[in-house]
Parts: structure tokens; C-alpha cells; sequence
């Protein structure tokens, strides 16, 4: 298994992607490790931290602050109006979660103009057209994450790191975590989580251990079953993506509760932009995660970890 | 100088080979590739101007700019006390008399503002910074501040550290009743064009001051202009001219040995460079402003370079003057 690694080590150095940091985990332990800095700093995770999301709406079902079924709109009544879509009126958290809310486009993300200046990112959520039944179509958005997390938020009457802070970080060695505010105060949540790659491969861990983090249940080990298995098809999706020039191969393999599955079979993956991976493989008791910038390099660098995977 | 800056601003990636750059900032994209030091972004701006735009991503995304934030906390000052919320020479410990207790140092007693700006608090050590493990485990950090050695009076020695930054933004956020962000929101963010701003904040909630302000290449190079124009940018009055002059001014000598063309001393959290007229922000892992004053220049690069940064700070004052 070092083997693998050594060549996906190999390969992207071979490529010239800015690769910073790789971290192997086996049986519990990090069994090989990669940096090019002399400390592991806290970097941007992107969208690796929506999976982060997907553990936290397991955390709130739990403790019974929310449900999979209940709709986003009985919980943001103020939003709704009567020009709100129809469509909108039925999506639930499960929607949410599954990327399947009945948005036609992503709306905006992280560097995109509208990041900079939109205020409200809840009422620009409930302008947009849902164009498609809840359930049916998975378009993956930024906004399904931000508006589970917005949920949690008014459920739990704080925001989503306090929330988390000693049911999810601190337990598994996340110690006074960072993560960004959008501009009314609610946590980014679909990036923004800046954690090191150790940080990465704890929570890995923990969902490798299926919510058990030393004997402690942090969430429910049947949430955890659902959250990482394909929920839903992605395929129609990428194949979107691929008419615009982007073919990640790696994302064709469904979609759980803000997770990825992968090619290889029992395997989920959180996933972020310009290379920032954790891929959970229960049938080899193993972590693999790494974080880059790889910027245009991004899915040469997917193609080789998914390679790396394959033969792990 | 004009033949430099002729090109247009152009988004083009690194390894395309067709770019156009104006000989300085060839000439530290040629230093960043013979040294292989992993940088992401570099920017010149000339008289308001991006004349020169180096990406090696598809879009300029926000990083952290570790200490580089020092800056802006330095202008939140000038605010705060163009506004009158707090002035140089007042006590850092009159405004939180809930810390001291009879065992706090007289030197610490001491400590004014303007002590704060200067790094000359008389702390022994600059405690801890971004990636130490205390940084994971404390969790009251004024109170970390409030237990800290401080050996001399304060105004004397200069010593680097995060805490005077954060201690600084932490009475700013006592007077203003609010958070640094939301201080700085639309008195200095929006009005210089860094919307929705995203700084991390410590584990009571205040903005973490000396680390975790997040930026794009662009917006840094903003932010210098800002520095350059004295306060003023695109006709909007930030802050006091008279703060920022004395902010880029030596105010204290740093005693840093070094040949990183930082060593001509340090203003109020400006690092005041060997060259005349030419000061700099300059954060971990190489993150940089140069501000050249003679040439109406603004250098701004990030990267993620774990051993080699100092050298690029280096370079960066040395490139500018070739304007």
C-alpha cells in the first residue's frame, strides 16, 4: 500500500502539480505521510468540508433538532412568499443533502463574482428557480450545503462551528476550529473550513469508524451507512460538465449525503476544489487524503489519485 | 519608466509561455522558477493600475494572508481614532480592567496603543503564532496576553508578535461594540473593493487580527494603493493621511539581523525596507505587499512556500526598483 502511495507521489511530481500535502491511514494509524512545509498549516479544505456538513445534519437528527423529511421552508417561513416556486415549497433536508433540491444551475460559487457582493445568501437561495420536482435531478450547489447548515443554525440557536464545536471538533482533535461566515454571520459551510491534513484524516477516521471515535458515538453508525452510500446518480450531472470542457471521471459514481462514491467499490469521498481529497475505503481500513493547489492541473491530479485509489 | 507598464492587464497561467510581463515582475517570476519556490500569485499595479497579473489558477481565490492582516488592523486604528473611539497614547489595561489582577506587570500596566502599533509591549517572547499547538489548545486569548512575561517598559525593544496585533483589535472591538469585520465592513473593506471580507475569528469570537484574513491577489494589491494614496482611494477617504504617514514612517529600530530588505525598522505594523520610500506587509509561507512610494508601484505576490519566503521578500524590494 506505501507502494501506492510512493507512486501517486511520483506521478504528480512528474506532472508539476503543487501538491503540498498527502497522508496515508491504515488500521487506525498514519502509516505514510508527504509535506513540502516544515509545519502542517490550516488550509482552505473547499468543498471537502460540505461532507463535514453531511456528518453535522447527522449530529442534529439525532439529537432530534432536525429531520431528513422536514421541509427547508417551514423552517425559514419568513422567506416564503406567494411567488415563492412550488417546487421550492417541498424541498427537504434529505433534498438538501442529496443535491437534489430541483435547481436547474449551481448558482454561484466560491470565486465567482456574486460571492463578493450578494449579502443575503438565504434570500438570493429562495429567488432562484426550482425548475425541477425535489428529488429527481442531482445539480450540485453550493447553496443545498450552506442551507442544511442554516437549518442546523436556527435549530440549534448558534452557528454551525459552536454547534460543532464539542459535539464533532474537539472530540476528534479539531482544537478551536476555523471556519468562514458569510455576510449575515452564517458559516460558509460549502468551503471555508480551513483544517490541516492531520485534521483531514481525523475526520476521515471517524467516518471510517463509522461515527465511533474511540468507543464514542459522535453520530449515529446507520447515518453514517447512508450519508456515504450513492443515494442518488450523478452521471447526468457530470455529463453537464463534460459538454463545458470538465471530465472528472471520478465523480460519476453517485452521491450520499454531501459524499462521494468513487470508482472502487465500497469507497467514499469528500472532495474540494484545486485538490483538497479524503477518500474513506472500509474494506482496506484506510484514509488517503491529500491537499494541493493544483489549479489547472486539478484533474490530471483527480485522474491520478483515482488511479492511486483503484489499486489501493 | 512607461516602457515597463504597457502591457494590459492579462489573467494567463503560468506555464502557457506566451505572457507578457513587464521586466520586473519577469524578473521575480524568473527567480520564483531557478529558486522553485511554489507561487501561486503575483500582481503589479502602476498608478492605479494592474499592469501585470500572474495566475497559476484558472481564478483568483482567496488565501490566507497570515500577517500581511497586520496591516489592515493598523488602519483600523487610524479609524478608530479619526473617530475617536481610542487614542495613541491611551492604556490598553483601562479597558480591560476585568484581566488585571495584582499580580499583572506594572510593565504591562503600561502598554499604550501606540506600544501595541510599534511592537515595543516589553513582551519577553512573541508567544505563540498560527501553527503552534497552543494556537489548537488555549482558548482565552486576551487572557493568554493579560498571563504573558513582559520583562521591560513598554516603547523600548521591539518584539514581533501576534498578540499585540490581536490585543489591539480586541480594544478596538471593546469601543466599536463589534467585531473587527463588521468595524471595518464599510468603513474600509466595501469602499476599496473587498466585498463580503472573511477573517477567522478566535475561539471567543474575536477577529484573529495578525492571522486569518483572507484575500485574493487583487485585493491586496488594493489594499496597497490604499497605502500609497495615503489613505485614499477612488475618492473615498479611509482613513487620516497623517496616521498612514506615520504608519510607513520608522517609528522603531526592529534589531532584525537580516538581508531581507526589512531591516530599515518598522512603523505602525508596516515594515519599512532598505530602499528609500519603500515599505511592506509580508506574511508566512510568502505572502507580500510592497508598496514603492517613488513609483506609484504596488507588488503583491501569495505562494505556499514552506522554506524559501524569506528570499522572495527579499527579491520583491529588489524587482520593484527596477520600475
Amino acid at each position: 500500500m506505501s507502494q501506492v502511495f510512493q507512486d501517486f507521489l511520483d506521478e504528480v511530481k512528474a506532472e508539476g502539480i503543487m501538491l503540498k500535502y498527502a497522508q496515508l491511514r491504515q488500521g487506525g494509524e498514519v502509516v505514510a505521510e508527504f509535506s513540502t512545509m516544515p509545519t502542517k498549516t490550516r488550509l482552505n479544505s473547499f468543498s471537502l468540508c460540505k461532507s463535514v456538513v453531511g456528518i453535522a445534519a447527522g449530529i442534529a437528527i439525532d439529537e432530534g433538532l432536525i429531520k431528513l423529511d422536514d421541509k427547508v421552508c417551514d423552517i425559514f417561513p419568513e422567506y416564503v412568499r406567494n411567488t415563492t416556486s412550488p417546487n421550492l415549497l417541498k424541498v427537504t433536508i434529505r433534498h438538501l443533502l442529496t443535491m437534489t433540491s430541483g435547481l436547474d444551475s449551481t448558482l454561484y460559487f466560491c470565486d465567482w463574482p456574486e460571492r463578493y457582493y450578494v449579502r443575503d445568501w438565504i434570500q438570493y437561495f429562495f429567488n432562484v428557480n426550482f425548475p425541477h420536482e425535489p428529488g429527481t435531478v442531482h445539480v450540485y450547489s453550493n447553496f443545498c450545503t450552506y442551507m442544511v447548515t442554516c437549518c442546523i443554525e436556527r435549530k440549534a440557536g448558534m452557528n454551525l462551528v459552536e454547534y460543532l464545536r464539542y459535539r464533532l471538533f474537539e472530540p476528534i482533535g479539531i482544537g478551536n476550529p476555523d471556519w468562514t461566515l458569510c455576510p449575515m454571520g452564517h458559516v460558509i459551510s460549502a468551503n471555508g473550513l480551513h483544517i490541516t491534513i492531520d485534521e483531514i484524516g481525523y475526520f476521515g477516521e471517524l467516518v471510517l469508524r463509522e461515527g465511533n471515535w474511540k468507543g464514542r458515538q459522535l453520530v449515529s453508525a446507520e447515518y453514517v451507512r447512508e450519508a456515504t452510500k450513492a443515494q442518488v446518480d450523478t452521471s447526468k450531472f457530470i455529463r453537464q460538465l463534460e459538454a463545458a470542457g470538465f471530465n472528472p471521471d471520478i465523480f460519476k459514481y453517485g452521491y450520499g449525503y454531501q459524499f462521494w462514491r468513487t470508482p472502487v467499490p465500497n469507497t467514499a469521498m469528500c472532495s474540494g476544489n484545486y485538490g483538497q481529497v479524503c477518500v474513506i475505503a472500509p474494506d482496506k481500513d484506510a484514509v488517503f487524503s491529500y491537499q494541493a493547489m493544483a489549479g489547472y492541473k486539478l484533474i490530471r491530479l483527480m485522474e491520478i489519485g483515482g488511479l492511486a485509489l483503484k489499486e489501493l | 519608466m512607461s516602457e515597463f507598464y504597457h502591457k494590459p492587464s492579462t489573467n494567463i497561467a503560468c506555464d502557457s509561455g506566451e505572457n507578457q510581463f513587464s521586466a520586473a515582475t519577469q524578473a521575480f517570476l524568473d527567480f520564483a522558477k531557478k529558486e522553485n519556490v511554489d507561487l501561486l500569485f503575483a500582481q503589479l499595479r502602476i498608478n492605479n493600475m494592474v499592469v501585470d497579473d500572474y495566475m497559476t489558477h484558472p481564478l483568483k481565490t482567496r488565501l490566507n494572508v497570515f500577517t500581511v492582516s497586520e496591516g489592515f488592523v493598523a488602519v483600523a486604528a487610524g479609524i478608530a481614532i479619526d473617530e475617536g473611539l481610542i487614542k495613541m497614547e491611551e492604556r490598553l489595561c483601562d479597558s480591560f480592567p476585568e484581566y488585571i489582577s495584582e499580580q499583572t506587570s506594572e510593565y504591562l500596566l503600561a502598554v499604550t496603543v501606540h506600544d501595541l502599533l510599534t511592537m515595543t509591549t516589553g513582551l519577553a517572547h512573541p508567544l505563540f503564532i498560527c501553527d503552534d499547538e497552543e494556537r489548537y489548545t488555549v482558548k482565552d486569548w486576551v487572557r493568554y496576553f493579560f498571563e504573558a512575561e513582559f520583562v521591560r517598559m513598554p516603547g523600548i525593544e521591539f518584539v514581533h508578535s501576534n498578540f499585540n496585533t490581536y490585543m489591539l483589535s480586541c480594544l478596538i472591538e471593546k469601543k466599536a461594540g463589534v467585531n473587527l469585520l463588521e468595524y471595518l465592513r464599510d468603513r474600509l473593506f466595501e469602499p476599496i473593493g473587498i466585498g463580503n471580507p472573511d477573517w477567522l475569528t478566535c475561539p471567543k469570537g474575536h477577529i484573529m487580527g495578525a492571522n486569518g484574513l483572507y484575500l485574493t491577489v487583487e485585493e491586496m494589491g488594493r489594499f496597497g494603493q490604499l497605502i500609497r494614496y495615503g489613505g485614499e482611494l477612488n475618492g473615498h477617504r479611509i482613513v487620516s493621511e497623517s496616521f498612514i504617514k506615520s504608519a510607513i514612517t520608522k517609528q522603531v529600530k526592529t534589531g532584525v539581523a537580516s538581508n531581507n530588505g526589512i531591516n530599515g525598522g518598522y512603523g505602525y505594523h508596516f515594515w519599512i525596507s532598505n530602499v528609500p520610500n519603500c515599505v511592506m506587509l509580508k506574511g508566512r509561507f510568502g505572502q507580500c505587499i510592497v508598496i514603492s512610494l517613488d513609483k506609484d508601484a504596488i507588488f503583491t505576490f501569495q505562494a505556499l512556500e514552506g522554506y524559501k519566503y524569506q528570499a522572495m521578500f527579499d527579491k520583491a524590494v529588489e524587482i520593484i526598483q527596477l520600475i
